[in-house]
This record gives structure tokens, C-alpha cells and sequence, in this order.
């Protein structure tokens, strides 16, 4: 019973880490798409980006919520087992969350086309930029299992598995995944104007080709953990 | 593996042939199929390699009264959110402006 309550738990947890990554990471990616804005219409993507965004961001952080609240609940050691090892890549990502929401708002209801406009924007635009990377080092330094607990205290110190070439390869691919999932979902959006949704399908297939030779990276060092029977 | 790289080509495939509605719809799957497949790889460790989902279990009634609260919660959240998204998500017809 006992047994089964917790993988039921484990379950929801996992669904609701997939649903964050599919609303949220898409919000990371617009920061994303923000930032590397180009071309003729740099202007209009910049304002597709925000209207699309706008009304969900927030809501979309509860499945973190629901993440970070049913970990300390059900599973307490790991909780604290986790919040100790990876608690710098953590802290970043927390940090980036805040600085991208509410540089959002401020520069939502700032005046238009002043510097501090441009100022709350590229604040936005870089935390979205830079905080799926952190995101991604994090899972991907849990991952590694070189996260060592005795008797309920971290003996692995705080740079352990975050920092290996594997998590930094998790983090630049869970950057290149939102970005992709941003782009593909705003060929949706912007069904009404035809230039506009060209622009994006450019972005999404650049960005979804150069997830290819990410994930094989991600898998070749799996792979060779593997065949030295390395926990992985 | 063989799924998540399936989704991931249609996704592609259909971003060119400008099936833009699929192309959302795999991606998606796309990333539900590699956050899967790494949590199945590691389960039942949640901590790999020295904490599992049931070594750091909480105590039962602990367990049975979150699994009741998660059941009420998601039928005031589930709704809700549904209805963010129908709300500002539908299709709808281009804007003149």
C-alpha cells in the first residue's frame, strides 16, 4: 500500500514536471525567441511573443509548485537531499524565475520605447535565456548520480553532478528544447499573418535540427556510463 | 527512444510541410516522451544512487492524505486552468486592427 501511494505520488510529480516543461519551457523559449528577435519584423514577433505569453505565464509556474511541494511532502529525505547538493543551480533558476516575471509585468505596464523599457526587457530576455540552462544542469546533475547521501546528509559536496560536462549538455538542450517548443507553438499563434508564422517555422526548424546533435551527446555519454556500469 | 525520435521527426516534418497544428502536437509529445523516458530510467531511485521513492517515503498517513488533497485539488485546478486556456487560446479569426 504504502508502496503504491508513493509511485502514484512519483507519477504525479513526473506528469507535472512534463506539464511545466510544455507550458512553462514554452515561455522560457518566447524570452528566448525575445532576445534573438531579427529581421524586418522583429517588432511584430516581439509583440506575438507577449501577447501569446501574457495571459498564462503565471499560472503555468503552479505545476512547479506542485513539483516542489509534493517532493518536500512525500519525499522529505530527497527533498532535502536535493535542496543541499544542487542548491546553487537551484537558487539560480529561482533567481531567473523572478527576474523574467516580474521585469515581464514592469515592462508591460512601463511606458513604451524609453530605455527603461528597453532595459526591463533585456532583463527579461536574458533570465528566459539563461535560466532553462540552469534548469536542464540541475535535472541532468541529479541525473549523473554522483549525488551521495549517508545517513541522511550530503557527503558530495554542492558541486557534484550539476557541474559535469553531462548536466551543462542537459541544460544547453533543455534551452534548445523551449526555444523549439516556443517556436512550433507560435506557428499556431500566428496563424492570421502569414509572414509573421514564416518567421517562426524558420526558427522552430533551426531550432529543432540543432536539438539533434544535443541529444546525441546527452546519449553518448549515457551510453559509455552504461557500458562501465556507472549508476546513471 | 525509438518514440521520442519518431515524435521528434514528425515534429520536424510537419513544421516543413507547414502542418502547423501536428507539428505543435508532436513536439509536445516529444518532450512528454524524453521526461518520461528519464524518469523511467531511474525509477524507482529519486535520488540515484542511494535514495528511492520508497526509501524516502513519508509516513503512510502521510502519504494517504496527500494523494485525498491531490484529488481535491485538481478538481478546482483542472477546470480552472482549462478554462484559462479556452479562454485565451481558442482559434480565432484574425483581428483587424
Amino acid at each position: 500500500m504504502e508502496h503504491l501511494l508513493a509511485v502514484a505520488i512519483a507519477g504525479v510529480m513526473v506528469v507535472a514536471l512534463i506539464l511545466y516543461a510544455l507550458l512553462a519551457g514554452a515561455d522560457f523559449g518566447g524570452g528566448i525567441w525575445d532576445l534573438l528577435a531579427f529581421g524586418p519584423r522583429a517588432r511584430q514577433q516581439r509583440d506575438a511573443l507577449e501577447h501569446a505569453i501574457g495571459p498564462v505565464w503565471e499560472a503555468n509556474h503552479v505545476w512547479l509548485i506542485l513539483v516542489i511541494v509534493l517532493l518536500f511532502s512525500a519525499f522529505p529525505p530527497a527533498f532535502a537531499a536535493l535542496m543541499t547538493a544542487l542548491h546553487i543551480p537551484i537558487t539560480l533558476v529561482l533567481v531567473g524565475i523572478v527576474l523574467r516575471g516580474s521585469t515581464f509585468v514592469f515592462r508591460k505596464y512601463d511606458a513604451q520605447d524609453d530605455s527603461t523599457h528597453r532595459r526591463w526587457s533585456l532583463v527579461f530576455s536574458l533570465s528566459s535565456f539563461l535560466t532553462p540552462i540552469f534548469l536542464g544542469m540541475t535535472l541532468g546533475g541529479l541525473a549523473t548520480g554522483a549525488i551521495h547521501v549517508q545517513e541522511g546528509i550530503v557527503t558530495s559536496g554542492f558541486f557534484a553532478g550539476w557541474t559535469t560536462f553531462f548536466a551543462i549538455a542537459c541544460g544547453l538542450f533543455a534551452q534548445g528544447l523551449f526555444a523549439f517548443l516556443a517556436a512550433t507553438y507560435m506557428t499556431v499563434e500566428t496563424a492570421g499573418d502569414l509572414r509573421l508564422q514564416g518567421d517562426f517555422r524558420q526558427r522552430a526548424l533551426l531550432s529543432g535540427l540543432s536539438l539533434a546533435p544535443a541529444a546525441l551527446l546527452v546519449l553518448s555519454w549515457r551510453s559509455v556510463m552504461h557500458r562501465c556500469s556507472l549508476p546513471v | 527512444m525509438v518514440c521520442t525520435s519518431i515524435a521528434a521527426l514528425l515534429a520536424l516534418f510537419a513544421l516543413w510541410r507547414r502542418w502547423f497544428q501536428l507539428a505543435r502536437l508532436a513536439a509536445a509529445a516529444q518532450v512528454a516522451l524524453i521526461l518520461s523516458g528519464w524518469a523511467l530510467a531511474q525509477f524507482p531511485a529519486l535520488v540515484p544512487p542511494t535514495i528511492t521513492i520508497y526509501s524516502a517515503a513519508a509516513p503512510l498517513v502521510t502519504l494517504e492524505l496527500l494523494v485525498t488533497t491531490l484529488g481535491l485539488g485538481a478538481i478546482v485546478l483542472l477546470p480552472s486552468l482549462l478554462y484559462l486556456f479556452v479562454v485565451f487560446k481558442q482559434q480565432r479569426p484574425p483581428q483587424h486592427s
